[in-house]
């Protein structure tokens, strides 16, 4: 099969950050509501890695233990989005969003629901802006509270065989007394993969201006 | 329950329940599963309205189904109901995205009741609300929410977290304590160490650090016995390396004990010892107090309540105390106690005319003064004002008391100087003994005080005894003592001899000398009065020489007129015996007078020979190798052993008069005499028996096998004069037969 592409061009780059900024920004504005305090979302960095490469944008090792949520979308194009944090980042978020002064040992079941929550708004936002900004339909499933593993959790979106690149989104949640740092992960198959980068470009064109002045393998930012 | 996997059906499969409408028998059961579910389901539809309203939700909203149709949520729960609900349908009709909403994140609850107390209490059923895109039967976009009952996850959470809660604080108070115990421990001015089962370290506070001068670091571990001195005996009994100090110590509250620094110095310590177990093993808590300080107050405390703070002489409390310790000694020892009551004469002058600085100065001057005069055995306290007393224990006659007395007397009688002044003064003492003139301290310090009365009558500067038997005692014994050393020089002195003669020839084999004392007032003076006089005064010494010399002088001039085989026999006393140059002075002395050895016999009692056996032997041995003979006077009433009898140098033994005297009369006495005969024998000395008196005697005793006869059947000790005429009237007479002894008494008779 053919890959086309498993890296973007600055100017794709850009665009996915953009889009994402915008729905990053409901996700955060959802958030500081449900906590009751200032949650700013940001995303320093953005990158597709190869399948094989993709432990090391979340963990340092694949038998890592990661811990996060899972969200099955389809439509225009089909796939997984995860969110996904270093286990400890994971609790630690956690038990900031509920003001928890009792830690147990392991994540209890509602705490395991509010974290849910807490991916399926982020990720609901970015779903949400990537098919209105463009025009793509996509549906999506409820959460589900990932935890193991970094190459089991793949395994679980039942895709890892067909993947041939993750799009990997650093998202970092700061609030007033700490900061925490996450992934979103997307899991495209091949074809969706291919339906996104065309999605993109066809935004792009949507939006490019008529004298052509960023055309160009890598073009610049906007 | 239903659970989210199971909730979170595909948007496919919603589509596929509602396919099933066209199937009447199949709606009804569909219909039937959903209102029997123990979950809220609510469909609506674009417009927001609610177009389906389950039992469950009913039964918990208590909203029917009719009621509830039709109307937004918004509409039927105008004031309770979450924006984020609204935001969540709105999503899934319109950008077809599932939402979740979990009870712990949610604000603002679905307002459904599992109670109608909790409906009055508005206490929502907690909840888990799931939002998701359904598609109507013509395609329109509907929104399926549920509503899941979390109660129970809730509770046993809640149950869970109590827990934590407690755990966590109990974890918290555990700690705080722990910080609170710490810093007591480390704050507290005690040492406190715990120790364990095996004996070791195992805490070790900054006051112990300061006590024992170890590191923390460096004594942890170490077992805990490094820390006593080794010298306790109750420390020393313990096995090291193990506790069982520290468990004997345990069982008292409190134990003074020598400690022991990292320097190895000791130092007393008050120990208290608790003990817990830990995992069924004990420890011991021990808190250490340095009572180095305490101790030394202590003894100052008990230095200044036994002694008078002018003269650091005792006082009179101490006194007491030494003087009943003495009375005891005494009685176990057999001896005497002197006791002196002293008193400065005229001293209420000395603190009248020249104030009382000098009068303390004096005071000071004198109790050293009686400090030099008195052994360290003795105790000199000041009783008060001017008054002094002197415990003189464990002595065995009165004249030990007199010569303490005089000294005293003539020491303070001397001259002080005081500040440039010489003070003269005096001192009256009265003396009383233990036990003639009082059984305790009251009665003889009593007693002493009204002698020293007597003293200050008598003219002051002088002591007094209180007994009148025991002052005239003390006076008589000092005149002669005074009489003894000038009878040396005014020739008071002469000797007496008795003839010794041999059983087997009947001859006069030698002479005793003895020395006689002719008193100008007294007359003849007893030996048994004046040698021990003379042996305490150490006279003896010249006047041994004395008699070695006169008695060989006049021995060689018998020989000289033809007593050719005669030899003297000379007593010599223990101390004249033990003096230095004895053998020299022998030496000379024969040198001088030009007697030869071997007409010279020395005669030492049989307890000498015991005294200092190895020194004793020497000497032995050295008069032996002049050529003098050797003799055991008394012998039978000393213990000698056998065995250093055979290793002396001795030629002759004397059968003690005692034995003699009851020879004939009393068989054990007999046993005895022939037993000292049969030993001389085999040991090759010759025996002789001296003191014999009567013709049975002296029969029995050559039956005996005695070689030689000493006593008045012969001869009285003569003087110098008579000598050797006896030895002619004896010598002329046959003693070798029996029938012959009649003869000589009548001739001793005669003489």
């Amino acid at each position: 099969m053919n890959l086309p592409a498993t890296t973007l061009s600055g100017l794709q780059e850009d665009a996915i950050t953009e889009l994402l900024n915008i729905g990053i920004g409901q996700a955060a504005g959802a958030l500081s509501e449900i906590m009751g305090e200032e949650v700013s979302l940001t995303i320093p960095l953005m990158e597709f890695l190869p399948n094989t490469g993709a432990a090391q944008g979340v963990s340092t090792e694949p038998s890592d233990i990661v811990a996060g949520i899972q969200q099955r979308f389809e439509g225009t194009f089909q796939g997984a989005a995860l969110l996904l944090f270093q286990e400890s980042d994971c609790m630690q978020l956690v038990r900031a969003l509920l003001h928890d002064t009792v830690p147990l040992a392991e994540l209890s079941e509602l705490e395991e629901e509010a974290l849910a929550e807490i991916g399926n708004i982020v990720l609901n936002a970015c779903l949400g802006s990537i098919a209105n900004i463009l025009g793509s339909s996509i549906q999506s499933s409820l959460p589900l509270y990932i935890h193991g593993k970094f190459d089991e959790v793949l395994k679980t979106t039942d895709m890892a065989t067909e993947i041939s690149s993750l799009l990997y989104i650093r998202v970092e949640f700061q609030m007033p007394t700490r900061c925490i740092g996450g992934y979103v992960v997307f899991v495209f198959d091949t074809v969706s993969m291919i339906r996104f980068t065309e999605n993109v470009d066809n935004f792009l064109r949507s939006i490019k201006p008529p004298d052509n002045v960023l055309a160009g393998p890598i073009g610049g930012k906007l | 329950m239903i659970t989210r996997e199971q909730s979170a059906a595909s948007p496919s499969s919603t589509g596929a329940l509602l396919n099933a409408q066209g199937d009447r028998e199949s709606f009804v059961c569909v219909d039937q599963i959903i209102n029997a579910t123990e979950v809220g389901i609510v469909v609506i539809d674009s417009q927001q309205q609610v177009v389906f309203w389950n039992t469950w939700i009913e039964n918990m909203s208590n909203i029917s189904q009719a009621d509830a149709l039709h109307r937004s949520l918004t509409d039927l729960f105008p004031t309770q109901i979450s924006p984020r609900l609204i935001n969540a349908v709105d999503n899934a009709i319109s950008n077809r995205f599932a939402t979740l909403i979990s009870p712990a994140l949610n604000q603002s609850p679905v307002p459904i009741f599992s109670s109608q107390e909790n409906r009055l209490l508005n206490r929502p059923i907690p909840q888990m609300i799931t939002v998701k895109p359904l598609s109507g039967a013509r395609g329109e976009a509907l929104c399926l929410v549920q509503i899941i009952d979390l109660s129970q996850t809730t509770k046993r959470e809640r149950v869970l977290r109590k827990q934590a809660r407690e755990m966590q604080q109990l974890a918290t108070q555990a700690k705080e304590r722990e910080v609170f115990l710490r810093t007591l421990i480390d704050s507290t001015i005690d040492g406190v160490i715990t120790v364990d089962a095996k004996g070791l370290i195992s805490t070790f506070n900054p006051a112990a650090c300061q006590i024992f001068h170890y590191l923390t670091p460096d004594i942890l571990g170490q077992p805990f016995n490094l820390l006593l001195s080794p010298d306790n005996p109750s420390i020393s009994a313990a096995e090291p390396g193990t506790s069982s100090i520290l468990s004997q110590l345990s069982c008292n509250s409190c134990l003074e004990v020598e400690a022991r620094k990292y320097d190895g110095t000791t130092f007393p310590v008050e120990l208290s010892v608790g003990s817990m177990e830990i995992d069924q093993q004990p420890v011991y808590i021990v808190s250490v107090k340095d009572i180095t300080e305490r101790k030394r107050a202590e003894a100052q405390i008990q230095h200044i309540a036994h002694h008078d703070p002018l003269t650091s002489l005792p006082n009179r409390a101490l006194f007491q105390d030494r003087l009943d310790q003495a009375i005891a000694l005494a009685q176990r020892n057999n001896t005497l106690v002197a006791v002196m009551f002293l008193d400065l004469d005229r001293f209420k002058g000395v603190n009248d005319t020249l104030g009382h600085h000098t009068g303390d100065a004096l005071l000071k001057s004198v109790s050293n003064c009686l400090l030099e005069c008195t052994r360290a055995s003795d105790t000199v306290a000041r009783l008060g004002g001017d008054e002094f007393a002197i415990i003189q224990p464990d002595i065995n006659s009165i004249e030990g008391a007199v010569k303490l007395a005089q000294k005293v007397v003539s020491a303070t009688a001397s001259a002080f100087s005081i500040d440039d002044k010489s003070i003269q003064t005096s001192t009256s003492v009265g003396i009383t003994l233990f036990p003639s003139d009082g059984q305790d301290h009251e009665q003889l310090l009593k007693n002493a005080d009204t002698a020293m009365y007597m003293a200050k009558k008598k003219g002051r500067n002088n002591f007094q005894f209180f007994s009148r038997e025991m002052h005239e005692e003390a006076q008589n014994k000092l005149k002669l003592e005074q009489d003894l050393r000038a009878a040396l020089e005014k020739s008071e002195f002469f000797l007496q001899y008795q003839p010794k003669v041999v059983l087997s020839t009947g001859r006069v084999g030698g002479l005793e000398a003895l020395v006689r004392w002719d008193h100008p007032q007294r007359g003849l003076v007893s030996p048994g009065e004046f040698i021990p006089l003379s042996e305490e005064s150490g006279l003896i010494v010249p006047l041994g020489e004395w008699v070695l010399e006169r008695a060989c002088r006049e021995t060689q001039g018998y020989i000289d007129r033809g007593h050719k085989n005669l030899r003297v026999a000379v007593n010599i006393s223990p101390v004249q015996f033990q003096s230095q140059g004895l053998v020299e002075s022998i030496a000379r002395i024969l040198h001088n007078t030009g007697l030869s050895p071997h007409h010279l016999e020395i005669e030492i009692t049989e307890n000498m020979l015991m005294e200092d056996v190895v020194e004793t032997a020497r000497r032995l041995r050295d008069l032996s190798d002049l050529g003098i003979e050797l003799s055991i006077d008394d012998f039978g009433t000393g213990y000698s052993s056998l065995g250093y009898l055979k290793s002396f140098p001795v030629n002759t033994i004397k059968i003690d008069r005692s034995f003699v005297k009851d020879v004939v009369t009393d068989k054990d006495s007999a046993a005895i005499v022939q037993s000292i005969i049969n030993l001389g024998d085999n040991l090759g000395l010759k025996v002789i028996a001296e003191g014999v008196e009567t013709r049975d005697q002296l029969q029995l005793l050559r039956q005996l096998g005695c070689h030689e006869i000493q006593g008045f059947i012969f001869s009285r000790p003569l003087p110098a004069a008579d000598v050797e005429s006896a030895i002619a009237r004896i010598n002329s007479c046959d003693v070798i037969e029996p029938n012959a002894t009649t003869h000589r008494w009548r001739v001793l008779g005669e003489a």
